[in-house]
């Protein structure tokens, strides 16, 4: 039945990575953008790793996704879907796993309704003084890559959806696990 | 006796003040994201002062033969050209964007790879006026100069190839295919041989240049970004942008003889002796590692963004610099 759903949720997912791919051939921009956010949370960095290490819960914590799958869990080549609240898809594949290091790197494939092309990005949990600090980073390129993009698609629009990501989530993770 | 020879007396002189035949050399490194040039001087490692620029700078050459430091700005779009004696700048608006810049052998000639019209673009070095445009392949990416001048190799990032061009007629003669998305590209100091960094397979194509033909291929880390050589051209050293990792190849057996940890997203990387330079984009600064061991030896904070896509030492000392 596990096997059905997840070669189900493959076939959806499929031509979707495929035209994310299809459209990063296509060009970037060349003006890269980075966005890195953190958060101190008071908690020890074993506790906060254990809220967020598997690669398939970010449903768990971050408030803005509905339910995810991925192919290969915390596996390197793993690919996740997330379904986010009020619609739209992202789909992104596991570059980097360090369970020792608290650490994981991801690049979108598709980026759904998120304004940017070839994203990657790595979050980590590391300990500061008596408590923890998580660092989400990402590097990406505006949603549009050609010469005058629209406002929406453009390096600004950019930068703020990544940083309201970073920040809706690492705000919420560090209420539910103080909240613990 | 011997000391009345004034040649062996200069020379003495030098081995005795080291400190005086040490300065430099000096780095220009393009910050995309503070849109100016970091001046780093090699001998304090400390940042000597930026130079603005034009829109989102991230292309340099440095280049003796000419005196200056030649910058692309993409989002200008624009070439810059910073005197290296003076730090005096002259800046040029162009048409569409353009990321790869190189310099002829003899500093007469800039080129810059136009990445949206697919051309490259050939400037007079003094004047910045565009001389000529030849057609190349899709997103053209890095240039690199023959050692002769006769050629320039121009890395066609979507269309997986080279193309080669001839600089008497400036026409595209040739096509050699690599790697997939090759970016930065490099020429042994022999000139015999040329490497391209591939970013998407993850690898280092190896031409020979006499046969025109791709003859080995060399897996290094994921995303590998910029290339160096040291003098003798013995070995290469390549940033892997995701893997925040330097290769380091051996040329003559075509193998990875080290790999070492570098700052998060390494892209620019130079040689001098005994240190290789390596500018962190995401952590905004220079890292200086020995070139046997790979520790780190230095660290230069740099503007935001920084690239330093191309060869970026100058040997000339600045205005201003220590004597």
């Amino acid at each position: 039945m596990r096997r059905t759903l997840l070669s189900t949720a493959l076939t959806l997912t499929l031509p979707l990575v495929m035209a994310g791919a299809a459209q990063e051939a296509a060009a970037h921009g060349p003006t890269r953008q980075k966005v890195t956010e953190s958060i101190e949370i008071n908690a020890p960095a074993a506790k906060v790793w254990g809220q967020i290490k598997e690669y398939s819960a970010l449903q768990s914590w971050h408030p803005a996704v509905e339910s995810s799958e991925t192919t290969d869990g915390n596996n390197v080549g793993s690919v996740r879907t997330l379904h986010l609240k009020g619609g739209g898809t992202i789909v992104e594949s596991l570059k980097k796993y360090d369970a020792d290091g608290m650490s994981y790197a991801y690049k979108m494939e598709d980026p759904g309704p998120v304004p940017v092309t070839n994203y990657t990005s790595t979050i980590s949990v590391s300990a500061k003084g008596s408590g923890s600090e998580v660092t989400w980073k990402g590097a990406f390129y505006r949603g549009d890559p050609n010469n005058n993009p629209a406002p929406e698609r453009n390096d600004e629009a950019a930068i703020q959806a990544v940083s309201g990501i970073y920040k809706a989530g690492l705000g919420n993770l560090k209420t539910l696990v103080e909240g613990k | 006796m011997p000391l009345r020879n004034p040649l062996l007396l200069l020379a003495l002189g030098a081995v005795l003040l080291p400190a005086t035949v040490a300065a430099g050399p000096w780095a220009y490194i393009t910050n995309q994201g503070s849109h100016d040039v970091s001046v780093v001087d090699g001998a304090t490692l400390t940042e000597l002062r930026r130079i603005p620029v034009g829109r989102s700078p991230a292309g340099v050459a440095v280049s003796e033969a000419a005196g200056k430091a030649f910058v692309s700005s993409p989002d200008g779009p624009s070439v810059s050209a910073i005197d290296l004696a003076r730090g005096t700048t002259l800046e040029r608006r162009l048409p569409s964007a353009v990321v790869g810049i190189a310099a002829s052998p003899d500093g007469h000639a800039v080129y810059l790879a136009d990445w949206y019209r697919n051309r490259l673009l050939v400037l007079d070095a003094a004047t910045l006026d565009t001389r000529h445009e030849v057609a190349v392949g899709r997103a053209p990416a890095g240039i690199v100069a023959g050692a002769d001048g006769r050629r320039v190799y121009v890395a066609n990032r979507d269309d997986n190839d080279l193309s080669v061009i001839d600089t008497d007629t400036w026409q595209a003669m040739d096509r050699v295919a690599v790697g997939e998305h090759p970016f930065a590209l490099a020429v042994t100091p022999d000139g015999k041989t040329l490497l391209a960094a591939n970013v998407m397979s993850d690898d280092i194509s190896v031409v020979d240049l006499a046969a025109g033909r791709e003859v080995a291929r060399i897996g290094v880390g994921t995303a590998p970004y910029g290339i160096a050589f040291d003098a003798s051209g013995e070995r290469a050293f390549v940033t892997n942008q995701h893997a925040s990792t330097v290769s380091v190849i051996r040329l003559a057996s075509r193998t990875v003889e080290a790999t070492w940890d570098a700052a998060e997203y390494p892209e620019g990387i130079a040689w001098s002796p005994g240190r290789v330079w390596v500018v962190s984009w995401m952590e905004d600064r220079l890292q200086v590692l020995d070139d046997r061991s790979g520790r780190p030896v230095a660290s230069v904070d740099l503007g935001s963004n920084p690239r330093g896509f191309g060869p970026f030492l100058a040997a000339t000392a600045p205005a201003g610099s220590a004597p």
